[in-house]
């Protein structure tokens, strides 16, 4: 069930059991549109726990994903700050990795090179960088596919590689960027239980970006709603799915509770 | 659960289904039967118009042999040249001065574009000027680089150089400068040095856009080469062409413009070949080439 005092928009602010692993404190973004300032973040506070998956969900033009691109270090905020265990996030780091919604594959490589990349960039390819992507691929089930090239796979499939690159570095954060927001439905229903095996075998801190709310309850702990014009959380709410997330999951009372909860805390009834 | 039905099936799916390697000879012959109906169907208009006075009777003829010989006379005419010491010297001359004019036309525009493209305050103060000197016309340097070069073989190959220095030059900043945006924040998320994202995101995706300049550049080298040799000297093809031309020799011109044109296409088909072996990531190459 939905634990009740999460419901209310004013329990913004988890209080966490344990020291946070991610902090985003008051974080404020404004851009200038056409020589008028547009706020695209108001004041958004939020704590993420150790090998917790939150995801953000929310209209486009919530900010979601430029809160995303904060975090991650590729963008500085115009106030607040980030800390991911207590060191404040100014640049890009080698603790978070990337995914987005393109795979954003190099075409030039084939599928086990560009899983190596990382490792190259970072100088991480010695001793064990083979062994370690051949781990991902298997914990990918993308054995057979090695010596593939891009635009022989389909999009599910580069997905699936795009997700094997960002684990073989073996971040501390994960950081999705609506990774299955061009796929059909089926291959994203598909994809969404491989990710939530994954992710509840990897037990990374995770933050997920989307504007699919069945796919944000079926893989959160919690789900942070956001709103548009400013771009801010409505409500965080605490998703009480057993795990393993499996296929089934999606026919409990729980699930489709959630859900609609989160679409009418959007306004969407 | 274990496979992903997508990407098995798309897979099995050749994407370029239709042009596997049968169908893909099959194409070729096809394409051979068709390209030659419409030159031979070209070549006998051609040749009836040429001997209408002959064929009718009429005392009137659409041109004088003098202006336009006809293939029945060309095509002799070329095994002939091709057979000719003398004329094979003059187009090994061209040749050179294509190549090397090649060289260091699209080699100096690869390096001085990489140079402009990699540095921003570079890039902010050439490009107008590269602009500018893109839009003249340059074979119009042709007497400027023979009062520099002299007679010979070098202001030739200045010319070809010069002509295809451009379309590398500007091929390559584009090919260098615009990249997948989600690319570039992948590699400055992995900490990636200015020398790494060079190295491997920049150079390999200018590929497709460079070799394209190439391409052009090769066509131009010949032109730049051509021109050089119709302005002022006494050796390479141009200067065959033109002497036959004041003869009226016009067998022999079209003879040698032939010779040209399979030349132009050998380099052509050579460029084809090597874009091919490096290209074979590239997704629109089908419809490029």
């Amino acid at each position: 069930m939905v634990s009740e005092p999460s419901r209310t928009g004013s329990s913004r602010r988890y209080i966490p059991g344990r020291s946070p692993a991610l902090a985003v404190d008051r974080i404020t973004q404004v851009f200038e549109k056409n020589g008028e300032p547009l706020v695209a973040l108001r004041d958004v506070s939020l704590d993420v726990r150790q090998g917790e998956f939150l995801t953000l969900v929310g209209p486009s033009g919530c900010g979601k994903s430029t809160l995303l691109k904060i975090i991650a270090g590729l963008l500085n905020p115009t106030g607040g700050n980030v800390y991911l265990e207590g060191n404040e996030v100014t640049e890009p780091r080698e603790e978070i990795g990337l995914m987005f919604q393109t795979s954003t594959l190099f075409p030039w490589r084939n599928v086990i090179r560009n899983i190596s990349l990382p490792l190259e960039i970072m100088g991480n390819m010695e001793p064990d960088g083979e062994r370690r992507v051949a781990d991902v691929v298997e914990l990918v089930r993308l054995e057979g596919f090695e010596q593939h090239y891009p635009r022989e796979l389909s999009g599910g499939m580069q997905q699936r590689v795009a997700l094997c690159r960002l684990l073989v570095s073996d971040p501390d954060l994960m950081l999705l960027d609506e990774p299955f927001g061009s796929l059909d439905e089926f291959t994203r229903e598909h994809l969404n239980t491989e990710l939530a095996r994954i992710a509840e075998h990897e037990h990374k801190t995770t933050v997920f970006v989307t504007h699919n709310i069945r796919e944000a309850v079926f893989l959160s702990d919690r789900v942070a709603v956001m709103g548009t014009a400013p771009g801010r959380i409505l409500d965080l709410v605490e998703v009480d799915l057993p795990r393993p997330r499996v296929p089934g999951s999606r026919r409990l009372a729980e699930y489709t509770e959630t859900v609609n909860y989160i679409r009418e805390v959007l306004g969407l009834f | 659960m274990d496979t992903d039905m997508s990407g098995a099936d798309t897979l099995g799916m050749d994407p370029l289904s239709g042009s596997g390697p049968a169908s893909r000879f099959r194409g070729f012959w096809t394409q051979v039967l068709l390209t030659g109906s419409v030159v031979v169907s070209i070549c006998l208009i051609w040749e009836l118009l040429s001997s209408w006075e002959v064929i009718t009777g009429s005392r009137l003829s659409f041109w004088p042999e003098i202006v336009l010989s006809k293939p029945s006379e060309i095509i002799p005419a070329f095994f002939e040249a091709i057979s000719t010491g003398f004329v094979l010297w003059h187009f090994w001359v061209t040749f050179q001065e294509t190549a090397i004019g090649f060289v260091i036309g699209a080699g100096g525009g690869f390096l001085l574009g990489t140079y402009v493209a990699l540095v921003p305050t570079f890039r902010k103060a050439f490009y107008p000027v590269i602009i500018l000197f893109q839009s003249t016309p340059r074979v119009a340097l042709a007497p400027v680089f023979i009062a520099w070069f002299a007679f010979g073989i070098a202001s030739k190959i200045a010319l070809a150089a010069t002509i295809c220095f451009f379309p590398v030059l500007i091929n390559t900043i584009t090919g260098l400068t615009v990249i997948d945006e989600n690319a570039g924040l992948l590699m400055r998320s992995l900490r990636a040095t200015r020398w790494q994202t060079f190295r491997h995101l920049r150079l390999p995706s200018s590929v497709p856009t460079v070799f394209a300049g190439l391409k052009a550049a090769l066509t131009f080298a010949l032109i730049g080469a051509i021109v050089g040799e119709l302005t002022a000297t006494n050796e390479g093809a141009g200067h065959l062409i033109e002497t036959a031309a004041f003869q009226f020799r016009s067998d022999d011109v079209f003879a040698y413009l032939l010779m040209l044109a399979l030349i132009g296409l050998a380099l052509f088909l050579m460029a084809a070949w090597l874009e091919r072996k490096l290209l074979f990531w590239h997704v629109d190459l089908e419809e490029a080439t």
